[in-house]
């Protein structure tokens, strides 16, 4: 059996992309020293090497990494050839920590190191079938999981991989280390999914994407910059497109127009029109493709102009995307985001104005995530590109322009926030109030009025409304006894239902008072002004139902 | 003889007027033009090497529709045609509507004769006897199955299944033309293909009595098999999304440059749907290698094709949406053959799909939940058991050719039905699916309230073994 991959058709993008990435990983873990000693050192080592002293402390297991791709040189003209071989030989010496060997296989003659001009006689021999072999090694303990570890390199490096079999046979160390190689390779991907080695296709690489797990190893200063969701939701598509060539973007206007909110601005003119779909106008027909063509190996990312329009695709995001890992027994998953705008924005109507967290939130198969802040917006979305699962990715058109602080944390491309996990964003001790999206940013606002009245209220950025953190609210509610939750939403079988249902069942011996639901009214949205304001959460409503909550008794009131 | 009808046209290559877009509240940007940066931007140089959506096939026709312009421009000085986005129009004079239908209906591609025999001056691809003889033996393993499995419904000892009675040439003979690679959507009336690629009687029957070696781990209803070692989808119920799902994937296979197209099977009632309509104008616009097979049966359950549509079958859409389309007769296995090898060579090398309507009639039932004879007349569906009969006219070409004999039939159909019995007696002993293939594959690593789930039924069956079922392995 060898290991391979093909080389995805834009194989010139690929060398300015893999050479680009290598750098950034170079640098990435610049933190330690590069040792030249122990580049030389760790040439045969594939299973062992010097490690760096540096971080000796925060090693736990596993130290050594390895990483082999190999692709067929065919199709890439003599340039570009002479270019990427340029390029990474160069490579080696500058990666601190990471190492990077190239080997030429052309039958079964290896030539290992290449310099330009040996690879350009080796290659002349027979230009089509020769295979670049890349080896990436690492002896840097990431402390962290084996399977994510690997994975973060095959990030990097974004190559497609596929595992093929065959009964090719080489002598020579070469053909030892790949056997190695495939070893670990192979124990790793078995450790980690369970499945058979004799699946083909590029499905391995999107089951070798990182899980969205702590990804914490490094240190960052806190300086906070700005920024607005809308340049977070940009910058980490863009980020997500550079790591994976089989990330793209469909949707109405995504292209031209750079996006009916600008959130796909400048993607075009970096990744071309074939990976920055614009599409004839039916939402059943490009989410039905993006579903397809996820079960073909890409990762799309659909985006619905609002996600008002997902209405006319919601078969495919149920009953396709959602349920054909589940009905094909594990064969098939659907690696695909569909993003868009959510919930009410102003004046635009019933049609146009309704929060769809709690519809898809209902269904088992799919994600989904209600980013509030820049923070949320780049992890998050982040996290559901390289998910393995469909997620719907719910964001506010109100919150688009909105400035957020970030920290240099989050704005490392590596960045990535955990799916279900909830965020604390006040901590307080008297009352609970979750809430999601911009409802976030209202209930943080009700909090500040609260404290100056003598309430010290707790808020919860939920995040992820499938699956539902049920563990950090009802701590919350154990700690302070109260709830509070809000949301634009439809108030029947709403969000809040759900959370108000988990803290009965799990905490109900905690409560010191009635759990209270801040909803949309259970109407359909009306367009005056006046009348809108009526039909949605105000800060004032979360202020007195916290206070009633408290037994601080407000009489009824109208908001308005 | 063997003739795509090629609608591409200048017409086609429509661009999207900005009034129509439905965007809300974002104020107009400059809009950057592509045609423009593309020439100064390197990536997206590169990217033009990628032959894509919008890639030569637009240009070239614009090209040339301007050359045949300035032709005319010198003949007349007055304009004779409207320069529209979307390319060229002639203007008329006199106000005549388009026909809703053409004065002679498409004809249908044909290459043996009621008979079993070649029709004379005919154009097929020629096919060994080694081939002949698979195609062949396909066609009555498929039919003997089907047979064998209704019967087992009809003992009860499956809840459901359908047959692919009379449509078993185009089963066989597009899974025949096909590469292994080519990526299968199914409706749900193709199980042929499967067999074809050497999904084992055995499989089928593991899936149909849903027991623990069942590929799909006994989630889905009988006759929705999947394969990923085979190439073929998982089949949905629901009608008409496999269409649009086998453009995506004929676009992954683009942007990978694989010799390999995707395939997609539905009926004369599915290509209404909306999901029909969008994915040939997608698959056209995008230029992807996809093969839209479209089984005209006649039926859909209970509503005949004149309740399902008004135009001349499916095959005239194709030119509607600048598809090349083929007609086939649905019963003839060398036409199948040939067309969906001229289709697959030209999806792949052409990059652009193909829409194929094969005319034939679903002489079972819809599904084991219907009776047929309840809505239409027997006589018909006795005419199209017997003189149309796929198999009849195959095993005449092949007898004809001294390829197949009585004995080679007899011998053949008593091994399958042994081997069948075995597979079912076998599939009924196999302990049913475990208690943890509820919980598993809802996601890629279960979720949290999944194992919490799963634990808590554990415990409770593990406390209260006498309230639940002994059939489902812990």
């Amino acid at each position: 059996m060898k290991i391979g991959f093909s080389i995805i058709p834009t194989l010139q993008q690929q060398v300015t992309s893999l050479t680009g990435q290598l750098q950034c990983l170079a640098e990435d873990l610049a933190e330690v020293k590069a040792d030249k000693n122990s580049v030389s050192g760790c040439y045969d080592g594939v299973m062992s090497s010097p490690r760096t002293p540096t971080y000796e402390q925060e090693e736990a297991t596993n130290s050594l990494w390895v990483f082999c791709m190999f692709g067929l040189l065919a199709g890439l003209n003599e340039a570009a050839r002479v270019e990427l071989l340029a390029r990474l030989s160069s490579q080696h010496c500058k990666s601190c920590g990471v190492f990077l060997r190239v080997y030429l296989r052309n039958g079964d003659d290896w030539l290992s190191f290449p310099t330009q001009s040996w690879a350009a006689t080796f290659i002349a021999e027979s230009p089509t079938q020769t295979f670049i072999y890349l080896f990436i090694k690492s002896n840097i303990s990431l402390s962290l999981p084996l399977t994510t570890d690997i994975c973060s390199f095959s990030l990097s490096l974004s190559l497609s991989l596929s595992l093929t079999t065959s009964s090719s046979s080489s002598s020579s160390r070469s053909s030892e280390t790949r056997e190695k190689m495939r070893g670990i390779i192979s124990q790793k991907l078995g450790a980690a999914r369970g499945l058979s080695s004799q699946v083909v296709g590029n499905y391995y690489m999107q089951r070798l994407r990182p899980a969205p797990s702590a990804m914490s190893m490094r240190h960052y200063s806190s300086t906070t910059k700005e920024m607005t969701v809308r340049d977070a939701l940009n910058s980490a598509l863009d980020e997500e497109m550079a790591a994976d060539p089989n990330v793209f973007v469909m949707g109405e206007e995504v292209g031209e127009y750079q996006g009916a909110y600008k959130i796909t601005k400048g993607l075009l003119d970096k990744y071309g029109p074939e990976r920055v779909v614009d599409t004839p106008i039916t939402e059943a027909g490009f989410a039905g493709i993006g579903v397809g063509s996820a079960y073909h190996g890409l990762r799309p990312v659909i985006e619905f102009m609002t996600f008002n329009f997902s209405m006319q695709a919601i078969d495919h995001i149920i009953n396709s995307a959602a349920k054909s890992n589940y009905m094909s027994a594990g064969q098939i998953n659907v690696p695909i985001v569909f993003r868009g705008p959510n919930g009410p924005a102003a004046g635009v109507g019933a049609q146009h104005s309704q929060c769809y967290g709690a519809w898809y939130g209902s269904v088992p198969g799919l994600k989904v995530l209600v980013p509030y802040s820049s923070e949320d917006a780049r992890g998050l979305l982040k996290a559901a590109i390289r998910d393995p699962d469909p997620v719907v990715f719910l964001e506010n058109e109100l919150l688009y322009g909105e400035s957020f602080p970030i920290s240099a944390e989050a704005l490392d491309s590596s960045f990535c926030l955990p799916i279900g996990k909830a965020k604390i964003e006040r901590e307080g001790k008297d009352i609970t109030i979750t809430a999601f999206s911009k409802m976030v940013g209202y209930a943080l606002k009700a909090a500040e009025i609260l404290e100056k009245e003598g309430i010290n209220a707790e808020v919860i950025n939920l995040r992820s409304i499938r699956p539902l953190d049920r563990a950090t609210i009802n701590a919350s509610v154990r700690k302070t006894n109260r709830l509070v939750t809000v949301e634009e939403g439809f108030p029947q079988h709403g969000v809040g239902a759900e959370i108000c249902a988990t803290v009965v069942e799990d905490s109900f011996g905690y409560l010191d008072a009635p759990v209270e639901r801040i909803a949309g009214a259970d109407v359909p949205t009306p367009y005056a002004a006046n009348l809108e304001r009526m039909a949605f959460p105000q800060i004032e409503d979360i202020v007195r139902a916290a206070k009633r909550a408290c037994y601080r008794s407000v009489p009824m009131a109208a908001t308005a | 003889m063997l003739r795509f009808i090629n609608h591409t046209s200048s017409i086609t290559n429509l661009q999207f007027p900005r009034h129509l877009l439905h965007t809300i509240s974002s104020p107009p940007l400059p809009v950057s033009n592509y045609a423009t940066s593309s020439s100064i931007n390197l990536s997206n140089a590169f990217s033009r090497c990628f032959e894509s959506v919008y890639g030569g096939r637009r240009l070239h026709t614009a090209t040339s529709a301007r050359n045949d312009v300035d032709q005319l421009s010198t003949e007349t000085p007055l304009q004779q045609e409207l320069d529209f986005p979307g390319g060229r129009v002639k203007f008329t004079a006199k106000p005549v509507f388009t026909s809703s239908s053409s004065e002679e209906r498409t004809p249908c591609y044909r290459v043996l004769n009621d008979n079993g025999q070649p029709i004379v001056d005919g154009d097929s691809v020629k096919i060994s006897k080694e081939l002949a003889v698979k195609m062949y033996t396909n066609m009555v393993t498929l039919q003997v199955m089907d047979t064998i499995f209704y019967e087992a419904q009809r003992q009860g000892r499956i809840s459901f299944y359908l047959t692919t009675i009379g449509e078993e040439a185009i089963n066989i003979a597009s899974a025949a033309a096909l590469n292994d690679n080519d990526f299968v959507f199914p409706q749900y009336r193709e199980p042929g293909v499967l067999l074809w690629r050497g999904f084992a009687l055995q499989d089928f029957a593991d899936q149909l009595f849903g027991n623990k070696n069942d590929n799909g781990k006994g989630r889905q209803m009988p006759i929705h098999y999947g394969s990923r070692k085979h190439n073929y989808v998982t089949v949905s119920s629901t009608v008409g999304t496999q269409i649009p799902q086998a453009v995506g994937a004929a676009y992954s296979l683009k942007m990978e440059k694989h010799d390999a197209c995707t395939v997609t099977y539905f009926g004369d009632g599915g290509s209404s749907t909306g999901d029909f309509h969008a994915a040939m104008n997608f698959a056209a616009v995008m230029e992807v290698p996809v093969i839209f097979f479209c089984r005209n049966n006649g039926w859909a359950i209970s509503t005949p094709i004149n309740d399902q549509l008004r135009s001349d079958g499916i095959v005239v859409r194709g030119k509607a949406y600048g598809i090349p389309s083929i007609r086939v007769d649905g019963n003839d296995a060398l036409a199948i053959y040939s067309a969906v090898h001229k289709a697959r060579k030209m999806a792949i090398e052409e990059q652009t799909p193909v829409l194929i309507e094969a005319l034939t009639y679903r002489a079972g039932h819809h599904s084991t939940s219907d009776d047929s004879t309840k809505y239409r007349p027997v006589d018909e569906i006795e005419r199209w058991r017997g003189d149309q009969n796929p198999l009849n006219r195959f095993r005449k070409w092949i007898e004809t050719k001294g390829w197949w004999s009585d004995e080679a039939e007899s011998e053949h159909r008593s091994r399958i039905r042994k081997q069948l019995s075995q597979a079912i007696q076998a599939a009924e002993r196999v302990e049913k699916p475990p208690i943890s293939d509820i919980f598993s594959d809802v996601y890629d690593v279960p979720s949290k309230n999944l194992t919490e789930q799963e634990t808590f039924l554990r415990r409770t069956i593990h406390k209260h073994a006498q309230d639940y079922p002994s059939n489902v392995p812990m």
